[in-house]
C-alpha cells in the first residue's frame, strides 16, 4: 500500500500537480476500491425509483455489486449482491419488484432484506444446521438524504449528512424544495476507457471547458451558454469547495433570465416554473440560495456522484478498472413540476448528456485520451496541472464553504485530489475527519 | 389504389422500392449526406431508441413508451437537424478526423396498414463504426419503421430501433441507426 509519504510523490500538497499514475496505475486502483469507495457514500438510487415493497434495482458501489430493496416493511436496505455458498449473482435483473433473491447456482434463498431465508436440503446434506446469521448477504449502511438514496461498507464513518457536510446546504436549494427532487431513470449506461475520476474532476468544477469540448453543441442549442462559445468570454459565476471534496460551480442568471439548455416548448414550461418557484424559493432558503437556485450548476460529489442543475443530469461513474468506466445517467426534475416539464427535461437530458448526447460525446473522448496517453512511460512521468486560481480561494458571508470566481478555476479539483489522497493515506475514519477540517480551515 | 387488410404482405414492387429506399438511406447516412437524409423525413418524424433493461420474464410492467422511458433518442424533426446542424458546425472535435461507418440491412418485410399510403417496415441493422487509429464498435438492432408515400416519394414517418445491448459498449452511440 502506498504511504503519505508515497503520495507527496503523486500528488503535489496544494492539489496543483499530480502524477498521472493515479489515473493508471493498477495498484493505486486496488487502494482505491479499498480506502476510498469502501469507505465512501456512494449514490445508489431514488426513493422515487423504488416505491413499493418489493422493489429493487441492482447496481454498483466501487466494483461491488449490491441489491437495493425496499421490505414489506417499507424500509430501504443494501446488500452484496454475490452469494455466501459459493459466490455467485444472486439477482441477475438491473430492476423490478421481488419477493425475494434465488441464486441460481444451487438454490439458496436471500430475503428482501438479504438474509439467508432457505438453503435447499439442507437438513439432510449438512452435518450441523447452517448459521444463518452468518450466512446472510452482507448489508450497506443505507442513509437518505431527501430521498437520495446512499450506501456506505464503513460502520465508522460519519453519517451521510455529515459526510456532506456543507453540500448538504448547498443540495438544499434544489432538495429542499416544496415537494422535493426526484429521479427518473432507469439509468442509461454507457462504457468509455477513462480513469473515472477524470469525470468527476470535469463535473466539479470545470467550466473552463465547456465553452471549448462543446463548442459544436453550444453554437447550436447555446442559450444562456451561448456567451461562452469557443473560450472567447469568462462567465460570471462561484466555484464552491467543501470539506470532504464535494465541489460544484455555480454560473447564475438573474431573476428574468434563468440559465438553461431547454428549447422550445420545455424552455417556456421551464422559464415559467423558474419565474413562479424563485420567489419561494427566496422565503423559504433566502437570497443566496435564491440565487443558486437560479444558476446552472455542474458538481460532483465525493467520489463519483455528478450532476448538472439547470441540465438537469444526475450521474455516477461506476469504475471498471483504473482504465475504464461506466457512466450511469438519470434525471434530476422537481415532484411538484408538471409531467409535461418533467418529460420535456428527460428529452433536454437525453439529448445533451445521454449515450447520444450533443456533449456527452465530447467528453468521453477527451477523457479516453487523458487516460490512454499514460500508456507512454515518459508520457506518464510528465505531471499534469490544475493550478487554475491558485490563491484565489476564500470564505464569503452567507455561504458555509470556500469558494473561489470565477468558475473558470480548478480550486474544486484540488480539494476534491486533496480529500482523495486523504481517504487513500488515512488509517480510519477519525482521521480524515481530521486532516479535512484542517485542510477547510486553510 | 385497392384497399388490403392492414397486415397484408405488400406487393413485390412496393417491397422493391421499399427496399430500394432503405439502402439508398443507409448510404447517404454512411456517406455522411446528412441534410439529404433528413429529406427523407417527413415533418412528423418520430426517431425513437429507448434504452433496454434486463427484467425478469415474469416482471408484469408495461413495455417501455417514449413518454415513460429512458431513450438514447426520442427526437422530432427539430432534434434530428439540430444533432445534423451540430456535424455541420466544424467544431464537432469528435467527428474530425471522421470515422468510417457502414451500415448493413437486413431481414426487410414490409406490410400494409389502415391508411393506403403508409406502410410498416421492419428490418434488422448491423452498423460497424471504426475511428481513429483502432477503435471499432459494432451496434446491431432492429427496426420497426413506418414509411410514408408523400406525393409518390418514400418518406420515413417514424422509426423505433430495437438495440440489442443494455450498456452502451462504446463511448457514444452518436449515429443513426
Amino acid at each position: 500500500m502506498k504511504t503519505t509519504q508515497d503520495f507527496r510523490q503523486l500528488l503535489r500538497a496544494d492539489g496543483g500537480t499530480q502524477h498521472r499514475d493515479i489515473y493508471w496505475n493498477e495498484d493505486i486502483y486496488a487502494q482505491e476500491l479499498e480506502q476510498v469507495f469502501a469507505r465512501s457514500w456512494l449514490f445508489l438510487t431514488h426513493d422515487s425509483l423504488i416505491p413499493k415493497p418489493g422493489d429493487f434495482v441492482t447496481t454498483f458501489m466501487g466494483e461491488d455489486r449490491v441489491i437495493v430493496s425496499r421490505g414489506r416493511d417499507g424500509v430501504v436496505r443494501a446488500f452484496l449482491n454475490s452469494c455466501n455458498h459459493r459466490g455467485n449473482i444472486v439477482c441477475r435483473a438491473d430492476s423490478g419488484n421481488a419477493r425475494s433473491f434465488t441464486c441460481h447456482y444451487h438454490g439458496w434463498v436471500y430475503g428482501l432484506d438479504g438474509a439467508l431465508a432457505d438453503v435447499p436440503l439442507e437438513k439432510e446434506i449438512y452435518t450441523e444446521p447452517l448459521d444463518r446469521k452468518q450466512l446472510g448477504l452482507k448489508q450497506v449502511r443505507v442513509e437518505t438524504y431527501r430521498g437520495f438514496i446512499y450506501g456506505n461498507f464503513d460502520t465508522t464513518a460519519p453519517s451521510l449528512v455529515d459526510y456532506l457536510g456543507e453540500m448538504a446546504w448547498y443540495f438544499d436549494t434544489f432538495m429542499d424544495v416544496p415537494g422535493g427532487s426526484e429521479l427518473l431513470g432507469p439509468p442509461i449506461k454507457v462504457r468509455i476507457k477513462a480513469n473515472w475520476k477524470f469525470f468527476s474532476e470535469n463535473f466539479i468544477g470545470d467550466f473552463y471547458h465547456a465553452g471549448w469540448t462543446h463548442a459544436a453543441a453550444i453554437k447550436i442549442i447555446g442559450g444562456a451558454l451561448g456567451l461562452i462559445l469557443g473560450n472567447q468570454a469568462v462567465a460570471p459565476g462561484i466555484q464552491f469547495a467543501t470539506t470532504f471534496g464535494h465541489g460544484f460551480n455555480a454560473s447564475s442568471g438573474t431573476d428574468e433570465i434563468f440559465p438553461h439548455i431547454h428549447q422550445g416548448k420545455v424552455a417556456e414550461l421551464f422559464n415559467d416554473w423558474m419565474r413562479a418557484r424563485i420567489p419561494v424559493v427566496r422565503a423559504r432558503l433566502g437570497p443566496e440560495r435564491a440565487q443558486l437556485y437560479n444558476a446552472i450548476w455542474d458538481g460532483t460529489m465525493f467520489p463519483n456522484n455528478s450532476f448538472l442543475r439547470g441540465i438537469d443530469t444526475w450521474k455516477v461513474w461506476q469504475p471498471r478498472g483504473p482504465r475504464e468506466i461506466e457512466v450511469w445517467t438519470w434525471t434530476l426534475v422537481e415532484r411538484d413540476m408538471p409531467e409535461e416539464l418533467k418529460r420535456g427535461i428527460r428529452h433536454t437530458n437525453e439529448k445533451t448528456f445521454g449515450a447520444a448526447g450533443l456533449l456527452e460525446g465530447d467528453d468521453g473522448e477527451n477523457m479516453e485520451g487523458n487516460t490512454q496517453t499514460s500508456a507512454g512511460w515518459v508520457t506518464r512521468q510528465q505531471p499534469l496541472n490544475t493550478e487554475m486560481g491558485m490563491g484565489r480561494e476564500g470564505f464569503r458571508e452567507g455561504y458555509p464553504s470556500k469558494l473561489s470566481e470565477p468558475a473558470d478555476n480548478e480550486a474544486a479539483h484540488r480539494n476534491f485530489l486533496r480529500m482523495w489522497e486523504t481517504m487513500m493515506t488515512a488509517k480510519d475514519w477519525d482521521e480524515i475527519i481530521t486532516r479535512r477540517r484542517q485542510d477547510a480551515r486553510t | 389504389m385497392m384497399t388490403t387488410v392492414p397486415g397484408t404482405v405488400v406487393p413485390l414492387e412496393t417491397y422493391y422500392e421499399i427496399q430500394i429506399f432503405l439502402f439508398r438511406e443507409a448510404r447517404l447516412l454512411d456517406d455522411e449526406q446528412f441534410r439529404d437524409w433528413l429529406a427523407l423525413l417527413t415533418d412528423d418524424i418520430h426517431y425513437w431508441l429507448p434504452i433496454r433493461e434486463n427484467r425478469f420474464r415474469k416482471d408484469r410492467r408495461p413495455a417501455p413508451t417514449p413518454e415513460e422511458s429512458a431513450s438514447v433518442y426520442n427526437d422530432d424533426l427539430a432534434d434530428l437537424t439540430d444533432r445534423v446542424a451540430r456535424f455541420e458546425t466544424g467544431f464537432a472535435w469528435i467527428e474530425d478526423p471522421p470515422a468510417r461507418v457502414r451500415r448493413v440491412i437486413s431481414n426487410i418485410e414490409a406490410e400494409t396498414t389502415a391508411q393506403a399510403d403508409e406502410f410498416v417496415v421492419y428490418s434488422n441493422i448491423i452498423l460497424y463504426r471504426n475511428r481513429r487509429q483502432d477503435e471499432e464498435a459494432w451496434f446491431v438492432a432492429a427496426r420497426r419503421d413506418r414509411l410514408r408515400r408523400v406525393d409518390g416519394a418514400w418518406r420515413l414517418a417514424r422509426r423505433h430501433v430495437v438495440l440489442d445491448q443494455h450498456v452502451i459498449l462504446d463511448e457514444n452511440l452518436s449515429v443513426f441507426l
